[in-house]
């Protein structure tokens, strides 16, 4: 297969949407590969998969537009809701089509079903989760992420079979820039849907509950060292005292006190909020890579070895509890004391 | 019906470290254990074979003691355990692996449900499976919260996808990647720990595949390199602050405040 695959200068993106509306992985992914493709004079075009129901006009490309070279629509007539078969099916065709040397794909749960499915056809490599991409200066492009269940970072090549492909999560890569006079063709095509081996019976909207931990400004993360739940309630308490969200690491969702959808790192979530309190915290870079992209992170851990700390922009070496229920203590004494001047104020 | 689980052998806590002065790896593990989200699978796979009856064989890819994993999974009461292991699969990546195990796959049986766990804890990556049903030609379904239904031609399972749930029907043979609190996994009793102990552990080596090209195996089949393997650097400033608590705290606010973090 790779010996007769001639690669094109072009990196395509996946571009994902739901409910009309593009997944913001996409533009994030667009952002890298307009940035790989400019110091090496490539293109970059978008692929994206329409189900029967959605009419051209309801999806809005013109951003995407402005953003990419070329767009490839595959538009399904006769299905309404596409399966990681029909994904895979018009991912392989416009590879086929295009011969591009590099694919990025979202990390997201659809993303990181079928993606690896194309890989497998096409015999190449896909690295996934990556939280860097670059070029080498032999020109080699290097995928960047977390190893061994993340101490390290392992630089990741696929020298040989085209295309190149990974997966990247949401919230690494920086939104592109806006080019107000670029104008992407467009080509459609019509497509049939060719498999019968997945009939999707039901789909349902998650409810989301409260704030999701992506969107926060703070964080109250809870490390390894909080093994109860009424160590956790401390850490939620800061939580909501900071008007942030708590979030938790790998051992406390498998140990059943977190649910997933609050675990940060390589398996879990990625994070850019304003400030994360690290609470008991050892700092893995399983971790690590789910909080780097934080603006600032205060670390607090009993043990002085903790490699978070090497990783904060503060660090306190104590019990995280004491520390916790004093600034809790803190704050709440500040707020009830501004609290009252206000009252005072409004009274006089 | 046949079912097979797709398990791994992977380190008890690990801890790795970089030697300074030659830049090696240096890996040091407790022990080994199964891969945590594979247990889920084998407790899918289990709960299955309890509605339709049938033989459930597990199935590892790895160095010889990677037995010791099939061997708690036989301890669960799976039927048939088996080990592919060979010195030309050393060094796989994803591709080279999923590749292995599609092969031995098919030399074991015609299974009608593949089950694998959602991912490994050492790699992380949950793309054997699907490149797995890739190989095979089969459909799969990722992130499964249940399996609803179980016929001989097909099968009815729930997905979380984040954002949403589907309910899928996907015909068999198909492969499915389970969600790991979906299926809270039983623990081994006595008895079976012990009565395990002298069934068989079926191996299986490159001679014993279809395609016998060891290009197509381990690291000369892995399209995949790792160029280099690095501790990421610091960028922050990692000012540490002890002493008495109350003056810890009392600069932890004020720090707070100059980012601009308290002022709501």
């Amino acid at each position: 297969m790779s010996n007769q695959y001639t690669p094109n200068d072009i990196i395509t993106v996946f571009i994902e949407h739901n409910n009309n509306e593009i997944n913001q992985v996409g533009y994030e992914l667009i952002g890298k590969a307009r940035e790989l493709a400019a110091k090496n004079n490539m293109k970059v075009f978008a692929v994206l998969a329409l189900g029967a129901r959605n009419e051209n006009d309801e999806l809005d490309l013109e951003l995407l537009e402005h953003l990419v070279d070329h767009i490839d629509i595959y538009k399904y007539n006769d299905c309404l809701n596409l399966n990681v078969l029909d994904y895979c099916d018009c991912l392989k065709s416009n590879i086929y089509e295009n011969k591009p040397i590099i694919v990025l794909v979202g990390a997201t749960p659809i993303g990181r079903s079928f993606a690896p499915r194309v890989a497998a056809h096409f015999k190449t490599g896909i690295t996934a989760d990556c939280t860097g991409l670059e070029f080498s200066e032999e020109k080699e492009f290097i995928q960047i992420r977390p190893a061994y269940g993340g101490d390290v970072y392992a630089r990741i090549v696929t020298p040989k079979s085209f295309p190149q492909m990974a997966t990247v999560r949401p919230k690494i890569m920086e939104m592109p820039q806006y080019r107000n006079n670029n104008k992407a063709s467009i080509k459609v095509y019509g497509y049939r849907k060719s498999n019968n081996e997945i009939s999707i019976l039901k789909k349902e909207r998650l409810e989301e509950v409260g704030e999701k931990i992506e969107d926060a400004k703070i964080i109250a993360l809870a490390g390894n060292a909080i093994k109860y739940k009424y160590d956790l309630d401390i850490i939620k308490k800061l939580a909501k005292l900071l008007h942030g969200e708590w979030a938790a690491t790998r051992p406390l969702v498998e140990g059943g006190l977190a649910s997933y959808d609050r675990q940060v790192g390589i398996s879990g979530k990625t994070i850019r909020p304003d400030l994360v309190i690290a609470c008991g915290v050892s700092g893995t870079s399983q971790t690590l890579s789910g909080i780097e992209k934080a603006k600032k992170i205060v670390a607090v851990n009993i043990d002085k070895n903790a490699p978070i700390f090497k990783n904060a922009d503060i660090g306190i070496i104590s019990d995280w509890k004491q520390v916790v229920e004093e600034l809790i203590n803190k704050i709440s004494y500040k707020d009830a004391a501004a609290f009252k001047k206000s009252i005072y104020l409004d009274s006089i | 019906m046949e079912f097979m689980v797709c398990i791994k052998q992977v380190p008890d806590s690990m801890t790795i470290d970089i030697n300074p002065e030659t830049g090696s790896l240096i890996r040091e593990s407790a022990g080994a254990k199964i891969n945590p989200y594979d247990l889920s699978a084998i407790e899918a796979a289990l709960q299955v074979r309890e509605k339709t009856g049938g033989n459930i064989h597990a199935l590892t890819m790895g160095p010889k003691q990677a037995r010791f994993a099939i061997r708690e999974a036989l301890a669960l009461e799976i039927d048939n355990g088996w080990i592919v292991t060979d010195k030309s699969f050393a060094g796989s990546d994803v591709l080279a692996t999923a590749y292995t195990l599609s092969q031995a796959i098919l030399n074991i049986t015609e299974p009608d449900i593949i089950f694998c766990g959602k991912q490994s804890t050492d790699g992380d990556t949950a793309q054997v499976g699907p490149e797995i049903a890739e190989l095979l030609g089969i459909p799969h379904a990722s992130y499964v919260t249940e399996i609803n239904h179980v016929d001989k031609d097909y099968i009815i399972v729930t997905c979380n996808m984040g954002t949403y749930k589907e309910v899928l029907r996907l015909s068999t043979p198909c492969l499915v990647c389970i969600e790991m609190e979906a299926y809270t996994p039983r623990i081994s009793s006595l008895r079976n720990k012990i009565s395990s102990q002298n069934k068989a552990i079926n191996e299986l080596s490159i001679g014993n595949l279809k395609d016998k090209d060891k290009d197509n195996y381990g690291y000369k089949g892995s399209p995949t390199k790792v160029r280099k393997i690095y501790v990421p650097k610091v960028k922050r400033e990692s000012k540490i602050i002890d002493g008495d608590v109350d003056k810890i705290i009392d600069e932890l606010i004020e720090k707070l405040n100059e980012w601009g973090c308290l002022n709501e």
